[in-house]
């Protein structure tokens, strides 16, 4: 290898006189890539300039005010004498989804990663690998369709009083959907903390049950908080499987054996309904849009941030 | 440990439940498994019946037992090709520039770790808000170009002869034989397809007469009475009429467009919901995934690489490409094939970008229209027909086997490549 | 290196040409080729679908893209000049046609086919024998409170009322709305909404305490899951059926199909042979689907229409205000 990298060095060392067209050529590649490496800078400004400036627009026609997109409980843009744009009732849809996908896939996320970090054998865990890959690579319309048409009936057959479209199988589909996402970034944590730690407490006596539960895992919450709010976050911006499963009726409910409406939902539906209208109705998609992308860019900075810290801890 | 809270706990207790609790974790990490299983069985189940040659060359349908999944498989193929030909290159370099060329001054520095910090935060951005951005910026490319339906201009043909010369007017007729074409001026010229060399669609923007009194009228749409006058729509959305004898002059001035719309390298500005439009949208979705991914693979570099080259007196550059860069290939194109397979089932940004359309033909040019596999499988999925809901599953195996083909190319290049750097 | 990245590229492109498998055609001497988009209403989408599969047999060279934007959605971008036909399930609306006068599009308007728009419930629902104009007004105009089924006749169960409709951009919605409440009336807000009709048949299909409402033909095609209601207009009630649509004893909800047709997209030679294969196809297709077809006259004034490129509409005198009358007595 180095006296490959020697006769490689050797024939890189230019004459003097092309050393300074070198020298030029490469600035003007590292510009090149400065560009491409900035560009993504671009899209988040791209992104918050759309939507603020729509959610601007909205804002500004008559009707609409913000204090009745924040403060008010009913979302009717559409029907009705009188429109109404209470964002509370997407709001609580997107919350009530989200919190049936947690209560999946955070604890047996988490219980999986437990699993494969610290009990499971190392070839088990090379054949668990490539199945969870494969899980969070499916596509979210076949959790949609899934959640439909199994999930849907499977739930009814047990409680005849759950609906076509429900919010349950919608954020069981979606939790599935999450469960590899934790379990993966969970392990990483698990994985980062130190071995002489667990040796320690092994030497001490202690049973993997006891390592586990009482070194490993609050050694690395962070790193599984981080993990949490990751797959909250993905939870939130799901499309698809609300799209398909969990109905169109926007309205307070916490019920999850009924419809319900997240944000993204409400997206889908003006956007199938009509893309060139620059009516009430289209705008406030965008005033949702824009809701949503905050709430999980928001979500997203503060995983990111939870997951740099403990990984400098240990690294 | 043992006697932490006080009480004293007997071995065997603690063993067994140690024993249980390894139970309790198998079995949940089991339940994921079960999961996986449990939906593959039940789309096999559902789907094989319908999965034969026909469904793979066959257009939807009213009718299930004959649709098929052509216009989406290739939809796919062709935004899939435009989003990885954008998205690679400018994903692979900024990666570069992000892990090899670290600025040395402050502020550079801060701008720098910025856009790193930026983009783990883009990759969790809802898909369908990219597919807003999409809209905006790609298919209507902020209202600069006007708007993206030609059918708003007058769309004239313009063909180019064998003896050099080029005749343009409205199409009236078409057949094997022979193009008819109505010009304001010229009439109506019958043309022999034999003597045609080319062939051109354009779109006019504006046309422009002079009358033998002078009088200079322009506007967006010209035809023709049934006396045979000439009638112009004028800029001041007035209609005035003409006698074709009275016009002295006429020219034309065009819409931006390339080429015929059904010849392959077709362009038209503003994309409108193209196949362009829809595989940048998707490049926007997959960009910070590429990038985090080859970040990864040019970390995992060793530095004694770099150190080396630069020691030998290579520029940074040089020893990327010469050094760092195929050492890294191997996880870079492992993270290009997963974010491309990523792309592949994405739906929302696709919905927003070119709306839930049934599509009968397979897209010729980058500004078709286009169907998808997820987006026909949403289709078909939405109906509530027991027959579609078994085509969409079919439709589903389909895209579960491309994927899983592309999984699998990875991991052999995985193996393939691994050759341990010393 | 860079050389054979170069071809690499080169032959990919080539290849993805070839492998396209319509193949790469400069159209110089091929027979009539385009593109025809159409878009609008989900009730007359099942037709125009089914038009759009059959006439690719005849003619595989023109590519027709059929959208479920809703009427309005439709009209929208038909205004602008966007699509070459509109698929609507109510004749376009003043303000509409204002749009279009305004963007110098002219239209030809042309009926498909007849609709009886059903009121469906679940299947298992063995209460609701039939639903008076009144009943119904009571039910679905807004502020009601009509929040349980024994609000509307006392003997019903004490049971939620879920209500499945169709969206704004629906003709189904407007011409729903104009029957029951008219035009300036408004429908109650709090109903499950969405523009695709297959979304409505499965809402009501799972519960059995919901009522909802659409075109006929997807009544028609999920008839073992939804029972349609029996409307009483003042002479009985009459269920909604091929025959009693074709008479109009089932009414007020029997109305016509439209498409409109974009008058200088109907001089391209595609668009013009799409529509004149559509209307000499829409009886049969129309049965096909679900709906009803329109008296064999109706069809010839049609095709005389189009052919003589009559534009504007039969439904708006010349102030732009609506026209009432029988259908078979405004279209000529």
């Amino acid at each position: 290898m180095t006296r490959h990298a020697i006769h490689v060095g050797a024939a890189l060392v230019p004459r003097r006189r092309s050393r300074a067209r070198t020298r030029v050529v490469e600035g003007l590649i590292v510009v090149v890539l400065a560009g491409c490496g900035f560009f993504s800078i671009l899209v988040t400004f791209a992104i918050i300039g759309v939507l603020l400036e729509e959610a601007r627009a909205f804002f500004t026609m008559p009707g609409v005010s913000v204090g009745e997109f924040f403060l008010t409980t009913t979302w009717s843009p559409m029907l009705g004498a009188e429109k109404h744009f209470g964002v509370w009732p997407l709001v609580l849809g997107t919350g009530l989804v989200t919190m049936v996908s947690a209560m999946v896939s955070l604890p047996l996320g988490l219980i999986t990663a437990v699993f494969l970090s610290e009990y499971a054998h190392p070839a088990l865990r090379a054949a668990f690998k490539p199945a969870l890959e494969l899980l969070a690579g499916i596509p979210t319309v076949v959790y949609g369709f899934f959640a439909l048409t199994v999930i849907t009936p499977f739930l009814q057959r047990i409680d005849p009083s759950v609906e076509n479209y429900n919010a349950a199988s919608a954020g069981l589909a979606i939790g599935f959907m999450c469960l590899p996402i934790v379990c993966s970034l969970s392990e990483d944590a698990l994985q980062a903390v130190p071995r002489g730690l667990r040796e320690g407490a092994y030497a001490l006596g202690g049973t993997r049950f006891d390592v586990a539960l009482k070194v490993v895992v609050p050694a690395s919450l962070s790193g599984i908080t981080a993990a949490y709010l990751l797959a909250i976050a993905r939870a939130i911006g799901e499309t698809m499987i609300v799209a398909l499963a969990a109905g169109s009726l926007a309205h307070l409910t916490l019920d999850p054996r009924q419809p319900a409406q997240t944000m993204t939902g409400y997206i889908v539906q003006i956007f199938l309904g009509d893309a060139e209208a620059l009516g009430v109705e289209y705008r406030s998609s965008y005033a949702v849009a824009a809701l949503l992308f905050i709430l999980t860019f928001v979500i997203t900075i503060l995983g990111n941030r939870v997951m740099h810290r403990y990984r400098e801890v240990y690294e | 440990m043992s006697g932490s809270n006080g009480r004293s706990r007997s071995p065997r207790l603690r063993r067994w439940r140690d024993r249980a609790f390894l139970i309790l974790c198998a079995s949940i990490a089991g339940v994921s498994m079960f999961v996986l299983a449990w939906l593959i069985g039940e789309m096999v189940s559902q789907g094989v019946a319908h999965l034969d040659r026909d469904f793979l060359t066959s257009y939807p349908s009213r009718r299930a037992a004959s649709a098929g999944f052509k216009s989406a498989l290739w939809g796919s193929v062709w935004l899939v090709c435009v989003c990885a030909a954008v998205a690679l290159p400018l994903g692979v370099a900024a990666a570069v520039f992000l892990e090899e060329f670290a600025p040395q001054r402050r502020t550079w520095r801060a701008m720098h770790s910025f856009a790193g910090l930026n983009i783990s935060n883009l990759a969790g951005v809802p898909s369908i808000v990219y597919g807003i951005i999409g809209l905006t910026v790609f298919v209507r490319m902020f209202g600069l170009f006007g708007s993206p339906n030609l059918s708003m201009y007058d769309q004239w043909e313009r063909v180019r002869l064998q003896d050099g010369t080029h005749a343009a007017g409205r199409l009236v007729e078409q057949s094997d034989q022979s193009l008819v074409l109505e010009h304001p001026r010229d009439g109506v010229r019958s043309i022999v397809s034999a003597a045609i060399t080319s062939r051109d669609s354009i779109h006019i923007r504006r046309h422009k007469l002079e009358l033998s009194s002078g009088r200079r009228l322009a506007g967006p749409h010209i035809g023709r009475t049934s006396e045979g006058l000439l009638e112009l729509d004028t800029d001041d959305r007035e209609r005035v009429v003409i006698d074709p004898a009275e016009v002295v002059s006429y020219e034309y001035s065009r819409v931006l467009t390339i080429g015929h719309p059904d010849s392959f390298f077709y362009f038209r500005l503003p994309l409108g919901g193209s196949v362009l439009a829809g595989g940048l949208t998707l490049m926007l979705v997959i960009l910070p995934i590429i990038i985090i991914a080859c970040r990864e693979a040019l970390r995992a570099v060793p530095s004694s690489l770099r150190e080396g080259s630069l020691a030998l007196g290579a520029t940074r550059w040089q020893s990327v490409r010469r050094m760092v860069l195929p050492a890294a290939i191997p996880g870079i194109m492992t993270g290009c094939i997963l974010a491309v397979s990523r792309a592949i089932g994405e739906a929302a940004p696709l919905l927003v970008v070119g709306g839930l359309l049934v599509v009968f033909a397979v897209p010729q040019n980058l500004m078709d229209d286009f169907s998808a596999m997820p987006l026909q499988i949403f289709n078909w999925a939405g109906r509530p027909q027991e027959d579609f809901h078994r085509l969409a599953a079919s439709g589903i195996l389909v895209l579960l086997m491309v994927l899983v083909a592309f999984n699998m190319l990875a991991i052999v290049i995985r193996q393939w490549f691994h050759k341990p750097l010393t | 290196m860079m050389r054979e990245w170069l071809s690499v590229l080169a032959c990919s492109a080539v290849g993805l040409a070839l492998a396209s498998p319509e193949g790469v055609c400069q159209s110089q001497t091929s027979p009539v080729s385009g593109t025809v988009k159409v878009d609008g209403s989900s009730t007359v989408f099942p037709i125009t679908e089914a038009v759009a599969e059959e006439f690719r047999k005849t003619a595989p060279q023109i590519k027709v893209t059929v959208g479920i934007s809703g009427t309005g959605g439709g009209f929208k971008r038909f205004t602008v000049g966007e699509i070459d036909v509109a698929d609507a399930s109510r004749p376009i609306r003043p303000a509409e046609h204002e749009k279009a006068v305004q963007n110098r599009i002219e239209y030809i308007e042309l009926p498909v086919a007849f609709d009886g728009v059903s009121i469906v419930v679940h299947a298992k629902n063995t209460w609701i024998d039939s639903l008076t104009l009144d009943e119904i007004r009571r039910i679905f105009t807004d502020g009601s409170t009509v929040k349980r089924w024994n609000h509307v006749r006392p003997a019903w169960p004490d049971r939620p009322v879920r209500i499945y409709a169709p969206g704004t951009d629906s003709g189904t919605f407007d011409y729903f709305k104009e029957v029951v409440v008219g035009e300036k009336g408004a429908i109650r807000s709090d109903m499950s909404v969405s523009e695709d009709d297959n979304v409505l048949v499965r809402g009501v299909e799972g519960d059995e305490n919901a009522i909802g409402f659409f075109g006929c033909a997807y009544y028609f095609e999920n008839r073992n899951r939804l029972r349609a209601v029996p409307i009483d207009g003042g002479s009985g009630p009459v269920a909604p059926t091929h025959e009693t649509i074709v008479d109009g004893s089932y009414a007020p909800f029997s109305r016509p199909l439209f498409i409109y047709v974009n008058r200088r997209s109907a001089d391209r030679p595609d668009v013009r042979t799409f529509v004149e294969f559509y209307l000499s196809q829409a009886a049969e297709l129309s049965e096909e689907v679900g709906y009803v077809r329109l008296p064999e006259q109706v069809y010839e004034t049609a095709r005389s229409v189009f052919a003589a490129r009559k534009t504007g509409t039969h439904f708006l005198d010349d102030r732009g205000e609506k026209r009432h009358g029988r259908f078979v007595e405004l279209y000529r």
